[in-house]
């Protein structure tokens, strides 16, 4: 699968708007865990 | 990618059981670096009673820090550069010349899954060690921060055939760097405005 950084960002859009709508609530230990995942998947893209 | 240049020898053209063993001792010495960090971070956070303020001023504050997180991101891309806020090095490959592959395996896991005394692609990791420490978010999450990237990691050196790609170019690499950047900026604006949201409720 080939995702190009425009469907990327269309995606981060809808899902900002989602946020901003007030359809998303998450708490805060589970923003936590989301972005401690995506911290551990970026690292292998580390140099 | 590094870890398969440090990882892929003790792999590639190996037994099924030295596979194994080298993805199973790699998977708990990374689990254990992060465990480590996240609970470092969540017990200096209790020593300095910073759960014990208030909730509003907790979420505030790590609504700001994100903002300057995405912020550091930023002037990443524009220095074409990795995450600034980082210790910049890694694991040293030689390891392996000195010590077995045991050792050798579980000490690059170690010092990997520590994340502060590694390069940092983006500062998604500063913003979970920041809600850890201000008791938003659990020391567990070194768990989600491990699994996210040890599973991905056996996968394709356990996956891939041994004439392959670990020789990805620098400029391809370079490219993914910056998309993942732009995905961070946007995670974390998206966490702290949820953060805020948290507040105005």
């Amino acid at each position: 699968m080939h995702q190009k950084p425009e469907h990327l960002l269309v995606g981060a859009v809808q899902l900002l708007d989602m946020v901003v709508g007030g359809r998303v609530m998450l708490s805060a230990a589970e923003l936590g865990f989301a972005l401690a995942a995506a911290a551990g998947f970026a690292q292998l893209f580390s140099p | 990618m590094s870890f398969q240049g440090t990882l892929g020898p003790f792999v590639k053209g190996s037994s099924t059981r030295i596979a194994l063993r080298v993805s199973a001792v790699f998977a708990a010495a990374f689990t254990a670096g992060a465990i480590a960090v996240f609970g470092i971070a969540s017990i200096a956070g209790a020593a300095l009673h910073v759960d014990e303020l208030s909730l509003q001023w907790r979420l505030g504050t790590a609504a700001a820090g994100l903002a300057v997180f995405a912020f550091v991101d930023l002037v990443a891309i524009r220095k074409r550069s990795y995450c600034p806020l980082s210790w910049r090095r890694q694991t040293p490959q030689s390891l392996r010349f000195r010590n077995g592959v045991t050792t050798t395996v579980a000490m690059w896991g170690f010092d990997t899954g520590l994340a502060v005394t590694t390069f940092r692609v983006v500062a998604l990791t500063w913003a979970a060690l920041l809600l850890t420490f201000l008791g938003l978010a659990s020391w567990q999450v070194g768990f989600a921060y491990a699994l996210a990237f040890v599973i991905p990691v056996i996968a394709i050196l356990n996956g891939q055939p041994s004439t392959s790609r670990s020789s990805e170019s620098l400029a391809a690499l370079l490219r993914k760097r910056v998309v993942l950047q732009c995905i961070s900026i946007m995670a974390l604006l998206t966490t702290g405005t949820l953060l805020l949201a948290h507040l105005a409720k």
